[in-house]
């Protein structure tokens, strides 16, 4: 038998995840439960170095977390306890269209009603000019109403994962961390190695074997999931992927948080990221069951770190004098490949951008559903794996690139250098530019895009698009026509799931306490 | 139970208790741990959630969508009154008597046993105050088995729906019972635990229960010729 066929014959009964944040454990736990439920006898070996702390990425995640855990086996109720969690029904976005008092708009999880049968953005359109129209968000679904109520998207009585509107979360990311490796090392019988790497050993076709920790300890392996973070120990250090940057389409590259306290034990917990745009930026405000995370994203071509701070300050108000502010330089961009031999890149390794619509979280998951549900069998199985990330990540990466320049490029500020360089098409990747002016007469639909599964879909781009003001004028829908009809339908329904949700569900911190207390049900 | 008061021998002199008429209007009752046995003699006995905690109580169902089957004008027609039932139109209370009642409650009017004895609570009061207590500390106990079941996600959701005659639907919903399935590959472990805490006959004997639904309907046929219904198990999701 040839050398190279008993290479690619090697059964993968050996993985290695390398660093211990989010990104790490998740990895971590995947993997292992994933090995758990098939009983593929696949091992599972995390090493974490003492020293180098994490950088915790990542407080708000998408709806998708409610499936990894449930993947995992860490329930609702654990997690919320866990992690300081709080429940987020989408983002408001404050001051992007314009910079006038109160302009705002939502772009919630809850798809607009009948999706799946039709879409109501031209029947929305054609109306919105009327006196007292409400906007986009509100019309199409009533998510909003609930987030301006302060009200939580589930009762107590609802099972864990289940809501009566899609939710996500935020979390504190440090404890998420502490929970998923408890969870890893205790139910799910990954090993757990604390140790520097010192040297990583390469054998046929330039695969990394193994990894020699200072203490001389050999941690060998047949995959290695790379989670060390902006570090990128191995597709960096080892294989010097390329990484590219996007800072002409996204200018911010630094970042300054707060932890501001609640006033008082019962302040109500906004159960929405709240993203409000300043003059070479934005602030985002989210709140967990302790605290608020509060920082502000800017780009330092356009306004200094000391201003910046000042801003963030005069955000949070009176509250923010006592605080320590951190301060984070955001490299924004992707590995040109993130899987390479027997390496694949997952977290901040793989790449990072600004937290706008909280991708970095469901990038990781992302990655591990495709890593963990089709761990490939074989060395040889590796290679189609490799090729399908790949294509899958980098089309993945050029989209959220694509749809966090939108929330920018649409704006109607002219008031600074920042907003005006974003409105320049000079600085849109040439899919947003196209697909810009196809939305002006028609839409956003699932035939505009490549994949079937897209990261961000259609109704989020007309949540944007519309709660900004685009300037469409899409064909005009007979009122009389079969369509119609069934438009007032699906509004119909949604104004009364709207009555219902906002007689029964409960306040945002009520839930949690209640979920604290007593815990969710499993059904 | 809308409007307790203080139980006042001044006050409530007159007031009796008829223990034959407790029952009517209540659709479900909640049950202590030691009643499973005797309730599921006449009634389905499922689970249904706190609306303020969300942990499941342990419950009796004594109607389809309607009146109490088992409370007629003549009494009480079951082999068994759940304790919860029998007590309805009481509760504890601090100081005084250290009962409070619901005067609207129909067990509470003229006929009946005396609960005020000249100027003073009469003994039955003493009594139904023992009940009280024995019934929170079964009460208790169930709610302790279900959060086992619950724990060993023994539990599922029991979703009925009554068809009438001309094909009106009613769903019954928040409703809950034992997943037979799920307690088939119960891990030998757990099935030893739950065995040495009574809980495993518990749950056979909730899950042997839903089959009283028939029964509920036969007692719907017979009060109700002419609203006649069937009674349909969905599958769970």
């Amino acid at each position: 038998m040839a050398a190279n066929q008993r290479h690619d014959d090697a059964l993968v009964t050996q993985v290695v995840v390398v660093g211990g944040g989010s990104a790490g454990w998740i990895a971590a736990c995947r993997l292992a439960a994933q090995a758990q439920r098939t009983r593929s006898g696949v091992a599972v070996t995390l090493v974490e170095s003492a020293r180098i702390p994490t950088v915790g990425v990542g407080e708000g995640t998408w709806p998708t977390m409610r499936n990894t855990l449930a993947k995992i086996g860490i329930s609702e109720t654990d997690f919320v306890r866990g992690c300081d969690a709080a429940f987020k029904q989408g983002a408001r976005f404050a001051g992007w269209t314009d910079d006038s008092p109160g302009e705002g708009y939502y772009h919630p999880l809850n798809p607009p009603a009948g999706a799946t049968e039709l879409d109501l953005a031209p029947h929305w359109l054609a109306q919105s000019d009327a006196p007292g129209a409400e906007d986009f968000a509100t019309w199409v679904d009533f998510q909003a109403t609930l987030c301006d109520a302060g009200l939580a998207p589930k009762s107590i009585t609802t099972p864990e994962w289940v809501g009566q509107a899609n939710y996500a979360y935020h979390l504190d990311a440090g404890k998420f961390a502490a929970l998923l490796r408890a969870h890893a090392v205790e139910r799910l019988g990954v090993r757990h190695v604390i140790g520097d790497v010192a040297r990583v050993e390469q054998g046929e076709g330039g695969d990394v074997t193994a990894l020699v920790l200072a203490d001389g300890a050999v941690i060998a392996g047949d995959l290695f999931v790379d989670c060390t973070g902006f570090a990128a120990l191995l597709i960096g250090g080892v294989y010097e992927v390329p990484f590219r940057r996007c800072g002409d389409v996204l200018f911010a590259d630094r970042a300054i948080a707060l932890q501001v306290p609640y006033d008082s034990e019962d302040a109500p917990i906004t159960c929405h990221t709240v993203s409000t745009a300043q003059a070479a930026g934005w602030i985002w405000d989210i709140g967990l069951w302790t605290r608020r995370g509060v920082g502000h994203v800017y780009s330092s071509a356009h306004v200094s770190d000391d201003a910046a701070e000042a801003a963030l300050r005069r955000y949070v108000g009176p509250a923010a004098d006592s605080l320590t502010a951190r301060r984070i330089t955001i490299d924004g961009g992707h590995r040109e490949r993130f899987w390479q031999n027997n390496v694949v890149a997952v977290g901040l390794s793989a790449g990072f951008i600004e937290p706008l619509e909280a991708s970095a979280l469901m990038l990781i998951e992302a990655s591990m559903d495709a890593v963990a549900d089709r761990l490939p069998r074989t060395r040889g199985a590796m290679h189609v794996a490799a090729r399908q990330f790949n294509a899958a990540f980098t089309h993945h990466w050029a989209r959220i690139i694509e749809f966090l320049k939108l929330h920018y490029a649409i704006t109607k500020r002219t008031d600074t250098d920042f907003w005006r360089d974003n409105a320049s098409p000079a600085t849109w990747p040439d899919g947003l530019a196209e697909r810009l002016e196809l939305w002006r007469t028609q839409p956003p639909a699932p035939q505009d895009f490549d994949h079937a599964r897209e990261v961000f879909s259609w109704p989020s781009y007309q949540y944007v698009l519309h709660g900004m003001r685009f300037d469409a004028r899409y064909a005009r829908i007979d009122p009389a026509a079969p369509e119609s009809a069934l438009a007032r339908r699906h509004r119909a329904r949604a104004e009364r799931a709207r009555a219902e949700a906002m007689q029964r569900l409960p306040r945002h911190r009520d839930l949690i306490r209640a979920v604290r207390e007593h815990g969710l049900q499993a059904v | 139970m809308s409007a307790l008061v203080a139980l006042d021998p001044r006050r409530h002199r007159s007031l009796r208790f008829d223990a034959a008429a407790a029952g009517r209007g209540r659709a479900i009752a909640q049950l202590g741990r030691g009643e499973i046995a005797l309730a599921a003699c006449d009634m389905p006995l499922c689970l249904a959630k706190d609306s303020g905690t969300g942990r499941f109580n342990l419950v009796a169902l004594m109607a389809l969508g309607g009146d109490n089957l088992f409370a007629g004008a003549a009494g009480f027609h079951a082999t068994y009154m759940p304790q919860a039932v029998l007590l309805g139109a009481f509760r504890l209370a601090e100081g005084g008597t250290g009962l409070a009642i619901d005067p609207t409650d129909a067990a509470l009017g003229a006929r009946g046993a005396a609960l005020v004895d000249g100027e003073g609570a009469a003994p039955l009061v003493a009594e139904l105050r023992g009940a009280l207590q024995r019934l929170v500390e079964d009460v208790t106990a169930a709610r302790a088995l279900a959060d086992a079941l619950a724990r060993h996600r023994l539990l599922r959701a029991w979703r009925l729906v009554l068809r009438r005659a001309d094909a009106r639907e009613h769903a019954l919903d928040g409703l809950y019972t034992i997943d037979e399935a799920a307690l088939a590959v119960l891990d030998d472990d757990a099935v030893a635990a739950l065995h040495r805490e009574g809980a495993l006959a518990a749950a056979a004997v909730i899950a042997a229960s839903r089959h009283q639904v028939e029964r509920l309907r036969q007692l719907h046929a017979a009060a109700n010729p002419d609203d006649r219904l069937t009674v349909h198990e969905l599958a769970d999701d």
